[in-house]
Formats: C-alpha cells, sequence, structure tokens
C-alpha cells in the first residue's frame, strides 16, 4: 500500500487528523493553481476551501487511476474555471495564434512601463495577461514539476496540446519580454 | 515562434544556453519568473479552517435527519390519533369560498403579484 493509499484510507474511515495532513501535503499546488488563475484577492482563499470540501467529499471515489496531487489539481482547475465562467469571464477560447500574438505582444511604450516596474514584474504581469489553459499548464510544469501527461489528466487536455500550450505560451512571453530588454539596460 | 525557439527553451530547460542572444536570454527571464510562487499564499490555520467547516457541515445534516424523524413520528402519532378518536374532517368553512371561483383565484394571483414585486424590486435595494 503506498502512501497516498494509505492516507486515503484513513480519511475514508473518517480520521479528520489524516485529513489535515492530506490538506497540508497539497494546500501548496491548490494554492498555486488558484493563485495565478484567479486575480480576485477576496474569492482565492474561499476557492482553495471549496476545492478541499470537494476532495473530501468525493475522496471515497477516487480509484488510484492517477497520482493523487494529479487528482486534486484537476478539482482546482474545474474549480477555478467554474469560477472564472460563473463571473463571465471567457474561458472556453483560444484565439487562433496570428491575431493573439499580434494582440498579446503589445504597442506600448517600453520606457513608460519600466519607469514605474523592474522586469520581473513585468514579467508576471506579461504571464498574468495569458489565457487561463495557458497559466494552467505553465503552473502545473514549472511550479508543481508535472510531467506532460500528468497535466494532460488534470487539465483533460491531450500532451500534444500540453506541449504546444506550454511552447506557446513561454514563446509568447518572450516576444513581449524581448522588447523590453534593450530599453531596461538603458534605464 | 519557430523551431529555433523551441531548441532554445530546451536548452534552458537542460541548462545548456549561455544567453548570449536576447532571446535565449529573454527566455531565462521568463523561466526564471515562471518558477515565483504566486504572492498569494494560505493562511497558517487553513487545514484546522477546512475541517471545521466539514464538521459544521455534518451537525447541520445531523440536525436535517432528526428534523426529519420528528416530522415522521408526528405524522404517525397524528394517524393513530385520528384512528383511535374516530375523528372527522370538517372543510365547512372552505365550502363558503366554493360559490365564488374568482374570488380564490384573483387571492393567489395577487399573492403571486406582490411576492414578484417583492422580489424584484424591494429586496434587490435592501442592504445588509
Amino acid at each position: 500500500m503506498t502512501d497516498d493509499q494509505a492516507l486515503v484510507a484513513r480519511v475514508a474511515s473518517g480520521d479528520m487528523q489524516a485529513f489535515r495532513l492530506l490538506i497540508k501535503q497539497h494546500e501548496r499546488l491548490v494554492s498555486h493553481m488558484i493563485g495565478r488563475l484567479i486575480d480576485n484577492a477576496e474569492d482565492r482563499e474561499e476557492l482553495c476551501q471549496d476545492v478541499f470540501l470537494k476532495v473530501h467529499e468525493k475522496l471515497s471515489e477516487f480509484n488510484f487511476q492517477s497520482r493523487l496531487s494529479t487528482w486534486i489539481a484537476t478539482i482546482a482547475y474545474r474549480h477555478a474555471v467554474n469560477h472564472l465562467r460563473k463571473k463571465k469571464i471567457k474561458v472556453s477560447d483560444i484565439p487562433d495564434e496570428e491575431s493573439f500574438t499580434a494582440h498579446f505582444i503589445s504597442e506600448e511604450n517600453p520606457e513608460e512601463k519600466l519607469a514605474d516596474e523592474n522586469m520581473d514584474e513585468l514579467v508576471m504581469k506579461f504571464i498574468g495577461l495569458l489565457p487561463v489553459q495557458y497559466k494552467a499548464v505553465l503552473t502545473l510544469y514549472h511550479l508543481d514539476g508535472m510531467s506532460y501527461p500528468e497535466i494532460g489528466v488534470a487539465t483533460g487536455m491531450p500532451e500534444g496540446t500540453v506541449k504546444n500550450y506550454l511552447f506557446r505560451a513561454r514563446a509568447l512571453v518572450k516576444e513581449n519580454v524581448k522588447k523590453y530588454l534593450g530599453k531596461e539596460e538603458w534605464l | 515562434m519557430t523551431t529555433k525557439d523551441e531548441e532554445l527553451q530546451n536548452q534552458i530547460e537542460r541548462n545548456e544556453s549561455s544567453f548570449e542572444s536576447t532571446d535565449a536570454y529573454a527566455y531565462k527571464k521568463v523561466f526564471d519568473a515562471l518558477k515565483r510562487e504566486p504572492d498569494f499564499h494560505l493562511p497558517i490555520n487553513f487545514a484546522d479552517r477546512v475541517v471545521q467547516k466539514i464538521e459544521t457541515k455534518k451537525e447541520s445534516s445531523n440536525d436535517f435527519v432528526w428534523f426529519g424523524l420528528g416530522i415522521f413520528t408526528f405524522a404517525i402519532a397524528a394517524v393513530v390519533a385520528i384512528a383511535l378518536t374516530d375523528f372527522k374532517l370538517s372543510f365547512g368553512a372552505l365550502k363558503f369560498i366554493a360559490g365564488y371561483p374568482g374570488l380564490f383565484i384573483f387571492g393567489i394571483g395577487f399573492i403571486l403579484f406582490i411576492q414578484w414585486i417583492d422580489k424584484k424590486f424591494v429586496k434587490p435595494k435592501i442592504s445588509f
């Protein structure tokens, strides 16, 4: 029996101390997903709570087809997407490559922006402007160290799409960053 | 966004890039930022709060079960009482309204109208 299986069995038998441990083990994963996908600070903690309430409710149905962390990431991703839909924030479509690239790589004046923000903050801002699906894939890969198949399971995307989104998202942000790099050296 | 980009991304992931080109340097900035934790952190007692919510939920579902049991027992007691006392139900007071169906329909319609007005115009303006 793996650690995950032992933990799930304890929680299923009503051991709340075991559930506390499960939360401690996975709260970073959930907070990464919610923190990156949801902008409204007031909604974030409540959403994280809702994710773990759902985990507790559905844990008896978890069949170990994936790792426990992947299953929890799936619930966190769906909760975030449903929340955005409720708030009427468009999440369903990834715009076609050319029009989105042109829109994303902005025409704003680099000097003006860099006067107020350092490069790291600017990069984070560009990441924040990406579509939800891109942000989810980037978060699971870079912050939570998940593999392509695991991200596929967590987000319901085919593995090829995961790779494509990961590559495109990084390239889009890089194009914007490149515009500001020369200017950073001047300031 | 080309195969050159793809190769650069792979090199940076493998720590093989020398960051000599602007593209490589820009990618380094992006990869560094992607490893940064979001500003959002959960409180230290987060697990306790979730567990408390689950326990409160359990208690309220227990209350619901007791309420259901109470209603069921009351219904059984009523049936037994009616059977033992040979009680006859009389609708004498309601027979009067049978002669005025229009009044009955108007009454129901009026109550529904008042409810709709309340929901549409009054409740949205109440702030707590």
